[in-house]
């Protein structure tokens, strides 16, 4: 087991390499100029001469040879000082820590709204397979992948203040300063990104409880006489929840990808806004850093779920 | 037919009307999954719509009319308006266009690729594969809207940079599952017999394998097709995506936001766009994924 937890680990750092890498060839060597861009506030690069390109290149080190370019980023990025922010001149992660609450809230929220409606509506749809409560259901799961979360918060924003007269309080406050304007700010778009997440996950919980539900084990329980509620929670649910776990947990990654978008229409001072903000501002050291943080947490969780299922599943051993 | 010796050779049964027979098994498909039939009928209207768009606009999209700003729907303008005099009708119809082109193309070249990689790397194995899993790990670690956005960020706003931001994003999904399925058709006898015959890698690659792999491609470019709109609309609701003035749903309901409370149909119309296309490649991709699993045949 231990042999298997530092194996585990050792495979990050290619797998984190590889990330870098990735991102340093997406934003550094695909053609376009990055110093034509910011001269010209994102346009073709007209109306800017060849010396003010040049010097904006020296001075963004963007003349230097690529590995040392690659190098130079990589090392401030694993010393944690990427450096300052192009439009605030404030060192980046000052920017991004102050935004990280926000973001952590966010996601939270959503996973814990998420499995709250996914986990009851694959259970029913699993047990009523194919009658209209599990068509019903499966409607409103795949309504969750296919309704645009910008559309359902936009909608969301508009029923409350239309028909209910409820305006969420305007500026940011952070849980522990003002829990009940935090709370009431946080509602809707934790609802909005929690309800997308739950399509992903009832589908999966309503296919494993389909698989647990035809094991012999679940045979044997109904057999003896148990009543079909015991049943399904002790016997099949618990097993069934391994994968919704562990699909719960890979996906968390991908929900900062959510966030963007529920940041942006709710206005929340979080990471996924800034990302789209630097972007705007062509502030890509900005950029590059945020993109790394989401691909490094995405790993870390990817392993993390990994490392937990060798310790929860018993039928699971590695060696 | 034809006599060689002693050996007759009749054409395949069902082959002399092929368009039949593509039809019939179309039909059977939409009996069998009602879902799917409707997600199949909204497919064929979108995909309609968007290629005879320029013909049946009853406006310039991009054109405003002289003081007719946000007009209510109405009979001049069945949508409405919008704060430009832009017939939004006109607009949303536009709006197909481009969402079926950044669908296609980002499709054709994420599944593609996705396609390609995949069979050579469950094909091959060992080191090529070890080294192509390792990119793919890494570029799956990235969140496809962010993805996205970083790449578009580096190559500028525009059509074709999105479609090739989505495709970079999407592909190593594709090639995860289609190495999978290779894996397990690789062991099988008959390309151990077209091994023994002499055959090529590429040969057996190319005749052997990937048709195996195709229905898998298909589902895949299906549910692909639906994501690649979703994430274009995303990008263009964030103001990163294709540039104003070219209608794209999403970045129509980004300039509808501000005034969201007095003109909510501008929001509604390309919202429900959207979604019903969206909603429609879903559930034909589900339909078509249930359909085609052997796992599943004769199961309602």
């Amino acid at each position: 087991m231990q042999r298997y937890i530092v194996r585990r680990l050792l495979s990050l750092l290619p797998t984190l390499f590889g990330v870098s890498l990735v991102i340093f060839v997406v934003m550094r060597a695909l053609p376009g100029d990055v110093a034509r861009q910011i001269l010209t506030g994102g346009g073709s690069g007209q109306g800017v001469t060849q010396e003010q390109v040049d010097r904006l290149r020296n001075q963004l080190g963007l003349n230097d040879p690529l590995p040392l370019q690659y190098w130079h980023w990589l090392s401030g990025v694993a010393r944690l000082h990427p450096g300052d922010s192009l439009f605030t001149h404030h060192p980046i992660m000052d920017e991004i820590s102050s935004r990280l609450p926000a973001t952590i809230e966010l996601a939270a929220g959503a996973v814990v709204v998420a499995l709250l409606i996914a986990v009851p509506i694959g259970v029913l749809s699993a047990l009523y397979q194919d009658r209209s409560i599990d068509y019903l259901f499966r409607v409103v799961s795949v309504a969750g992948l296919s309704l645009p979360g910008f559309l359902l918060g936009e909608l969301l924003i508009f029923a409350l203040e239309r028909y209910f007269h409820y305006v969420r309080p305007a500026g940011f406050a952070s849980l522990w300063a003002d829990p009940r304007k935090n709370i009431e700010q946080m509602i809707e778009p934790v609802l909005v990104l929690g309800y997308g997440f739950s399509a992903i996950l009832s589908r999966v919980t309503r296919s494993a409880m389909l698989d647990v539900l035809r094991e012999d084990y679940v045979r044997t329980a109904r057999a003896k006489g148990l009543r079909p509620g015991p049943v399904v929670l002790r016997h099949a649910l618990r097993n069934a929840l391994l994968p919704v776990v562990t699909i719960a947990g890979l996906q968390l990654g991908a929900l900062l990808g959510g966030a963007v978008i529920t940041e942006s229409v709710f206005a929340l001072p979080g990471l996924g806004r800034y990302l789209v903000t630097s972007i705007v501002q062509l502030d890509y050291p900005v950029t590059q850093m945020i993109v790394m943080l989401s691909g490094v947490t995405f790993v870390l969780l990817n392993t993390g779920v990994d490392l937990a299922y060798a310790l929860i599943d018993p039928r699971i051993r590695y060696d | 037919m034809r006599t060689s010796g002693e050996l007759t050779i009749a054409p395949p049964r069902g082959a002399t009307l092929p368009g039949l027979g593509a039809l019939g098994a179309v039909g059977r498909f939409m009996r069998r999954k009602p879902l799917g039939a409707v997600g199949l009928s909204v497919m064929v209207l979108f995909v309609a719509i968007a290629l005879l768009a320029p013909l049946i606009e009853p406006h310039d999209p991009n054109a405003g009319v002289h003081g007719a700003s946000y007009v209510a729907p109405s009979r001049a303008f069945p949508l409405g308006t919008d704060k430009f005099g832009r017939d939004q009708l006109s607009r949303v119809l536009y709006g197909a266009t481009i969402s079926l082109q950044v669908g296609v193309f980002t499709v054709a070249l994420g599944v593609g690729l996705g396609v390609v990689v995949g069979l050579v790397s469950g094909y091959f194995g060992g080191a090529t594969d070890f080294a192509l899993q390792r990119a793919v790990d890494s570029f799956q670690s990235l969140p496809n809207i962010i993805f996205a956005l970083a790449i578009v960020t580096a190559l500028g706003r525009s059509l074709h940079n999105v479609v090739v931001a989505l495709a970079i994003a999407s592909w190593p999904g594709t090639s995860r599952v289609i190495r999978s399925s290779v894996l397990s058709l690789k062991q099988l006898a008959y390309v151990d017999a077209a091994r023994s015959l002499g055959c090529s890698d590429a040969r057996i690659i190319v005749r052997h394998i990937l048709p195996n792999v195709v229905p898998i491609a298909i589902v895949l470019a299906t549910a692909g097709l639906g994501a690649a709109i979703l994430a274009e609309a995303s990008l263009s609701f964030l103001g990163v995506g294709i540039r104003p003035p070219t209608p794209s749903w999403g970045s129509m309901i980004n300039e509808a936001a501000s005034v969201l409370q007095r003109y909510p149909y501008l929001t509604l119309f390309p919202g429900i766009a959207i979604s019903l296309v969206v909603f429609a490649f879903n559930f034909l991709g589900d339909a078509l994924r249930d359909y085609l699993d052997p796992r599943q045949r004769g199961v309602r």
